[in-house]
């Protein structure tokens, strides 16, 4: 077994241990609420994270046993079996197995871990065939060895490992050091001392030094992730009989921690799904005149400083017509309904969505895209998708290079200070020439690049009252989107890092508001995104079609 | 996500925090009260009741401010007011009052309930000589506040 196989392996246990231990807690839950559907969902996925892992790494034995232990979470979830007493305590011995094995997987790849006794429960509740004992030449272990000599890794001496909780704490308070150093900077003028001014501009250089590093600090290359995959495709595609290369770009493309343990369950969602859904069989490449081979491409760049992640295969492509009528087959839509092609794309992410009908090991049974989508837009990313039907599909996820620190602009309406992501804006426009159209609060258009772009004050976007005195004289330029906007601001007062502060429980969500920022003097600025934020206003403008969340929104 | 329900005991000693909202006293256990802290302009939030203040920058934290006042109906009347911060998991929040009249300690018998109060929230009365002051739960006007928002 060469190096990478065993690294994968390990992290895959170490991984394991983790859902495990996340999931102990669901799995009392059950004693006491047996009939939760969320505490049912956490243990089918986990059970599911587990199977495909598991899989991707080669340990069959695991695979094999969380396949029937996520049909009998199913049969649970979907009411076909009632969760009796009796079925809760085969679920928790599944969880102490699950634990046994990971246990004694550790020390030695090739143990096999006698799960007859469970197994043979789940599958009598199942009701499909008992399990035959295990042959002979297999020794049951029966608990987990311990290795004779601690397994010694070799980054030991020159590494330390710390709770993500500890750095988080740092990390704060260096962004907390940034909105100090943004105070004093502003009081920069009042300083008449030169040494002082020194100090204060080594100050702030530190303090920007120790930002990239305590950010580096977090930040891991995407290579561990991306060659996971190869595996993923290689089995996947095997099984299916297919014949798929994996071409991989940009491995070196560093993501945060968290976010790259955060993507890693939604790539192999991707990728399998490449291989499933979009790859064709051999024989129905060639007789659509491709190569038997099919590929899939699997890239990182960097994008407006934002991190694209891109899943493209050359297969069939999505066909929007047949997705519409599953979803009506699924009640995932109202009969009758009919949607835009994009539109139609995102049905993919619908809970309960999948175009197979038979479950097959790799993908297709309705877990996945759903979580894709969400597990993506809980780290401020997004999914987009193109697909050309014969041709091929592409997922893009658009994914901030950390979760708690972005750069934005700050700009100012009726003397109240907002932030608005830099990578959302494209450009700034003075509207002073636009005067005659002017009445602040109705939309109007004006000119940038030669486009023609429509302009609204922020004010009256976000319905405060508006004065009808004057028109805002800055308009901030937004191009993503099918058709460009821009908004109106008083004033545009800089472009600074910020710490991303979770607004209280208390909103719940508010439209177009992703967050709030501390700014130098204390003030908290709301971040906005501008695009949710048009997307919601425009929504009765018929002749307008919703800006840029329409590419996002099922 | 229910806030939990005060009761109160009849021999029981309880802190209370009065103030005053629309020219009237009412009184809050202290335990729901982190601390009080002087009103100022606070960064609005869009789309949002008419009650809803803003949020306001606590020590790093971000904290969501509502007008106790507007959200019961009542006129501000004060130059000065006050935000009390409230802790009721799983809510943490600042209500904005009128003012503040200082902490009261009285035992659970001097407690009246009120059958049918002037507005929401308030459960019981406190009868003195000169005075006449109101319990407010806050749990009860708040959850009443989430529902209204959803």
């Amino acid at each position: 077994m060469d190096d990478f196989e065993k690294e994968l392996k390990t992290g895959f246990l170490d991984e394991a241990s983790q859902l495990l231990t996340d999931a102990e807690g669901c799995f009392l839950g059950l004693e006491k609420n047996p009939n939760d559907p969320e505490t049912l969902e956490k243990i089918f996925r986990l059970a599911h994270n587990l199977k495909g892992g598991s899989r991707a790494v080669g340990f069959m034995g695991m695979a094999d046993f969380t396949h029937d232990l996520e049909s009998l979470i199913l049969k649970v979830k979907k009411n076909e079996l009632k969760a009796t007493p009796e079925t809760i305590t085969v679920l928790l011995q599944s969880c102490d197995q699950l634990r046994l094995m990971i246990d004694t997987l550790k020390p030695d790849f090739d143990a096999v871990v006698d799960v007859t006794e469970v197994l043979g429960k789940i599958r009598s509740l199942l009701g499909t065939a008992p399990v035959a004992s295990v042959p002979d030449a297999v020794k049951p272990v029966a608990a987990p060895k311990k290795p004779s000599q601690p397994v010694a890794t070799t980054q030991e001496e020159d590494s330390i490992r710390l709770t993500v909780g500890k750095l988080d704490d740092i990390i704060n308070q260096v962004g907390e050091l940034l909105i100090l150093n943004t105070t004093l900077t502003g009081y920069r003028k009042s300083v008449k001392s030169p040494e002082i001014l020194r100090a204060l501009d080594l100050f702030s250089k530190t303090i920007g030094v120790l930002q990239d590093k305590t950010l580096g600090l977090r930040m891991l290359s995407l290579k561990a992730t991306f060659s996971k995959m190869n595996r993923i495709v290689r089995d996947t595609s095997q099984s299916l009989g297919k014949q798929v290369e994996l071409v991989v770009s940009g491995e070196n493309t560093e993501l945060d921690k968290q976010m790259i343990e955060r993507i890693s369950d939604p790539l192999i969602h991707l990728v399998r799904n490449a291989v499933d859904h979009g790859i064709e069989l051999p024989e129905e490449r060639l007789a659509a005149g491709k190569q038997a081979l099919g590929v899939i491409q699997l890239s990182a760049y960097q994008r407006k400083g934002q991190i694209i992640i891109e899943i493209k295969d050359d297969g069939r492509g999505m066909n929007a017509k047949k997705l519409v009528e599953k979803a009506i087959e699924k009640g995932v839509l109202p009969q009758g309904s009919a949607l835009e092609d994009d539109q139609a794309y995102q049905l993919i992410f619908a809970p309960g969505f999948s175009t197979k009908q038979e479950v097959s090991g790799i993908s297709g049974r309705g877990v996945g895209m759903d979580v894709v989508k969400k597990n993506i837009m809980e780290l401020r990313g997004e999914v987009e998708i193109s697909t050309i039907p014969g041709k091929g599909s592409s997922f893009r996820l658009v994914l901030p290079p950390t979760v708690s620190i972005i750069d934005v602009m700050i700009v100012e309406a009726q003397r109240q200070r907002y932030a608005i992501p830099t990578y959302h804006v494209d450009g700034f426009v003075s509207t002073s020439s636009y005067l005659d159209q002017a009445e602040s609060g109705v939309p109007m258009t004006l000119k940038f690049e030669d486009e023609s772009v429509s302009a609204q004050s922020l004010w009256s976007i976000l319905g405060f009252e508006t004065s009808k005195d004057k028109i805002a004289p800055i308009a901030v330029i937004f191009r993503n989107s099918r058709q460009p906007f821009s908004i109106l601001v008083d004033n545009v007062v800089g472009q600074q890092s910020v710490v991303v502060k979770k607004l209280g429980l208390e909103l719940g969500a508010v439209k177009g508001v992703t967050g709030a920022a501390i700014l130098g003097d204390g003030e908290v600025a709301l971040i906005l995104d501008c695009y949710e934020l048009l997307g919601q206003k425009n929504i009765s403008d018929s002749d307008r079609k919703p800006n840029g969340s329409s590419e996002t929104q099922i | 996500m229910a806030v939990q329900k005060r009761k109160y005991k009849k021999g029981e000693e309880i802190s209370l925090l009065c103030f005053w909202m629309g020219g009237h006293r009412y009184a809050t256990p202290l335990e729901y009260f982190k601390e009080i802290v002087q009103y100022r302009e606070l960064t609005k939030v869009p789309f949002m009741s008419e009650w809803y203040e803003g949020v306001l920058n606590l020590r790093g934290k971000v904290i969501t401010v509502i007008d106790l006042r507007k959200k019961l109906k009542m006129e501000p009347a004060s130059e000065r007011p006050i935000i009390l911060l409230c802790d009721l998991p799983p809510y943490y929040l600042g209500a904005v009052v009128d003012g503040v009249d200082g902490v009261q300690t009285i035992y659970g018998n001097d407690l009246e309930l009120i059958e049918s109060p002037m507005h929401p929230g308030v459960t019981h009365r406190i009868e003195e000589k000169d005075r006449e002051t109101f319990i407010l739960s806050l749990s009860d006007v708040l959850e009443e506040e989430m529902k209204s928002h959803v």
